[in-house]
């Protein structure tokens, strides 16, 4: 009798970790899309639609622009908005703080990103790509450990840890 | 990219990362001083944080932390005649 409920309370507790809160926001019903560029202002006009059933939260602190890096493959540009490589290393020079930006369930929010290199990627596609995440407690909780960890862990790769990466829809540069 | 230093590698030797180029955040979110005044973040101050706060004391294996790296580039600030960084500013 003793076994059966222990291997009861482990099978709750396997399944209560596998809803627990850091799991992994489902993306595949956030969609991301560009909708307008305007190359004179560098610009490109974004919209994220949540058709999930839960909120998402979106890393924002670069998402109105300049990027915080650029992927450049021939013809395609991505314009990121978080950092996406972890890198092991003490608190770079400066560090963005952690904004986050609540899109609800069915919600719609748009912006404009704004990057001096729009201007010059005539010719080739563009996107963006941002950090969506299901929760925003533990990603900050993190980032403040990896922050005093003693350049074991940059405080960005906490971001990396807790987002899904999405991209937006891509768009050609007259 | 920002400037940054990484971890020891296995003979105990530190690599830095700088970046000569202005940083996205610099631009964004200027640095700040202790009375909250704008303040510049130029590329030897950017060195002296990385190489004499974080990798000349890691490879010495004193604190590196970035509490540390903000002293020495206050230090750094003060011998070149620069407004002091509020450690507190990102």
């Amino acid at each position: 009798m003793k076994r059966t409920i222990c291997i009861c309370v482990v099978f709750l507790l396997t399944l209560s970790k596998g809803h627990g809160a850091t799991r992994p926001p489902d993306v595949s019903k956030v969609r991301f899309e560009i909708t307008r560029i305007s190359k004179d202002e560098g610009l490109l006009h974004w919209k994220i639609t949540d058709n999930s059933d839960d909120g998402v939260y979106i890393y924002n602190f670069f998402l109105l622009g300049g990027a915080y890096n650029i992927e450049r493959s021939p013809g395609k540009l991505i314009f990121d908005t978080s950092p996406i490589v972890r890198v092991a290393s003490c608190p770079p020079n400066r560090v963005a703080p952690l904004l986050l930006l609540f899109v609800r369930s069915g919600g719609v929010i748009e912006g404009d990103f704004v990057d001096a290199e729009v201007k010059k990627a005539g010719g080739n596609e563009v996107s963006l790509k941002i950090a969506v995440g299901s929760e925003p407690n533990t990603v900050v909780e993190e980032a403040r450990r990896f922050y005093n960890s003693e350049c074991k862990h940059s405080p960005y790769d906490a971001i990396i840890n807790w987002a899904t990466f999405l991209e937006s829809t891509r768009i050609q540069v007259p | 990219m920002d400037s940054y230093t990484g971890r020891s590698d296995a003979q105990g030797n530190v690599t830095v990362n700088l970046n000569r180029n202005e940083s996205q955040i610099d631009i964004t979110s200027p640095l700040r001083g202790f009375n909250g005044q704008r303040i510049t973040n130029p590329f030897n101050i950017m060195a002296g944080h990385e190489v004499l706060g974080h990798a000349y004391p890691r490879i010495m294996g004193w604190p590196s932390d970035e509490q540390n790296a903000r002293q020495v580039e206050n230090l750094l600030r003060q011998e070149q005649g620069l407004p002091l960084r509020d450690p507190n500013s990102n």
